[in-house]
């Protein structure tokens, strides 16, 4: 996006500017999330407050800027918990217009970032719960070409372990393994202290040991 | 063995999660010592947390970013289009408290003056007047309440045009779905005059539905476009449970 359409999202009346800065930083990785590193994520979770404030002050064309930065991890989260793309897209759409609605409520002590993943969390679970359907382990073999054949060997063999665990384990070890979050944030979007999931990602990976074991991996 | 072998996942397990404390370190690297299965163990979820650390992530891309604007334009479109024109009430007064009691105030004083006809409002929980149809009684607004919730519906008429102004206090989140016969009325306005919670509304053929948390004033104005007697049904859920079912009628 050109830097010169940041005036096409603001409001004539609003007080806040979207700084050049922001467009500077799109340099995110692949998945948009920022090493873990305090000052960069502290003025990312600001830019992301200022394009809150733009919203609420009924500049809506800002909040492209929300989806174009937070679609690609939140659609990655629901393929890894669902995986089934349709289902993963069309919550995507679901999760972006429920956060729209429920702006107005936005706490700006909280990163959006956490809030946002809170809400896509929720709802894969919710999701999963309705459809209890079987998750085939088929679809792992569709995984991109991979060159180095014993990295791709383990990889699957863990990816198809990490299908095993229950849904709870599960989704654990997706926000910290796949989705690279850090324990504060995956304990921000499971509403869970922190200790608690360094706890459950332990009990996580011994389960993923058994499952592995059993496999004749180990 | 067995005390050995519990100490040893609790050690363990505080090593991996980083909460051992210094005097345990040296006990649990005994235990290591002293027993190859542990030992093995250990190392196996060690090389485990490794391989998590090493997955080499591929993310699918995706552009949900026009689909999901449209989908918002038209939800906000569909408000908006009824009266583009509406006074803001939010912004003859600023915060909510004022705004709450001004709204309140102003609904109690237009309601006296109104040519309504429904069933006399009964407080305190009443629930058979909160069912079925009204009955002809006119300039009195409904309330019902429960431990949890008020709810006030005021109806009253300018001209041409019917106000349906509802008034909520809710512990916890209320829907709301009023349905009408849309050859004998068009909806003018409708939208959220003061919201402490979330605001959620729909619309569709004969249908517009709203959610109301903690304070909450939403109104709908009606214009009728028909003469005979019209009705409209207001139905009101919590926890999925009807707790209103009302059938109003516009003369």
């Amino acid at each position: 996006m050109e830097t010169e359409s940041i005036e096409k999202l603001i409001s004539p009346n609003t007080n806040f500017q979207v700084t050049k800065k922001y467009f500077m930083n799109k340099g995110l990785s692949e998945s948009g999330i920022q090493p873990e590193n305090e000052s960069s994520n502290e003025q990312n979770s600001d830019e992301d407050h200022d394009i809150i404030r733009l919203v609420l002050n009924e500049s809506v064309n800002a909040y492209r800027l929300l989806i174009d930065k937070y679609q690609v991890p939140v659609y990655n989260l629901f393929i890894r918990m669902l995986h089934n793309r349709e289902d993963a897209e069309e919550l995507t759409q679901d999760v972006f217009v429920k956060v729209y609605e429920a702006l107005p409520g936005f706490r700006f002590e909280y990163r959006f970032f956490s809030w946002l993943y809170r809400i896509a969390l929720n709802t894969a679970l919710s999701h999963m719960k309705r459809q209890r359907s079987f998750v085939g382990i088929e679809h792992l073999a569709n995984l991109s070409a991979e060159n180095n054949e014993r990295d791709a060997y383990n990889d699957i063999h863990l990816k198809m372990a990490v299908e095993q665990l229950k849904v709870r384990s599960r989704a654990v070890i997706i926000m910290k393994y796949y989705q690279q979050l850090s324990y504060r944030e995956v304990a921000f979007a499971l509403d869970i202290p922190e200790t608690k999931v360094r706890s459950r990602l332990y009990d996580a990976r011994l389960q993923l040991k058994e499952i592995l074991e059993k496999t004749g991996y180990f | 063995m067995w005390l050995n072998k519990r100490k040893f996942k609790r050690l363990a397990k505080a090593r991996i999660t980083g909460s051992i404390a210094p005097g345990e370190e040296a006990v649990l690297d005994k235990l290591l010592e002293e027993s190859e299965t542990e030992r093995r163990e250990f190392q196996r979820i060690q090389e485990l947390e490794k391989q998590l650390n090493s997955i080499r992530i591929t993310d699918e891309s995706i552009d949900v970013t026009e689909k999901v604007m449209q989908t918002i334009k038209s939800k906000t479109n569909t408000a908006k289009s009824f009266s583009p024109n509406t006074f803001s009430v939010e912004n003859l007064f600023p915060t909510f408290p004022v705004r709450f009691a001004m709204i309140l105030l102003a609904g109690i004083f237009i309601g006296s003056a109104l040519t309504w006809v429904f069933i006399p409002g009964k407080s305190g929980g009443n629930t058979e007047s909160l069912a079925g149809s009204l009955s002809a009684n006119p300039n009195q607004s409904i309330s019902y309440s429960t431990p949890n919730s008020n709810i006030r519906m005021i109806p009253y008429q300018i001209e041409n045009m019917h106000y349906l102004n509802f008034i909520v206090e809710t512990g916890s989140e209320l829907q709301f779905k009023i349905s009408y016969n849309d050859s004998e009325m068009v909806i003018a306005n409708a939208s959220y005059l003061a919201a402490e919670g979330n605001k959620s509304t729909s619309y569709d053929t004969g249908n517009v539905s709203f959610s109301a948390t903690g304070r909450t004033t939403f109104q709908i104005i009606f214009e009728k476009v028909s003469d005979p007697k019209t009705a409209l049904t207001v139905t009101a859920l919590q926890n999925q449970s009807v707790i209103i079912s009302k059938q109003l009628f516009f003369e």
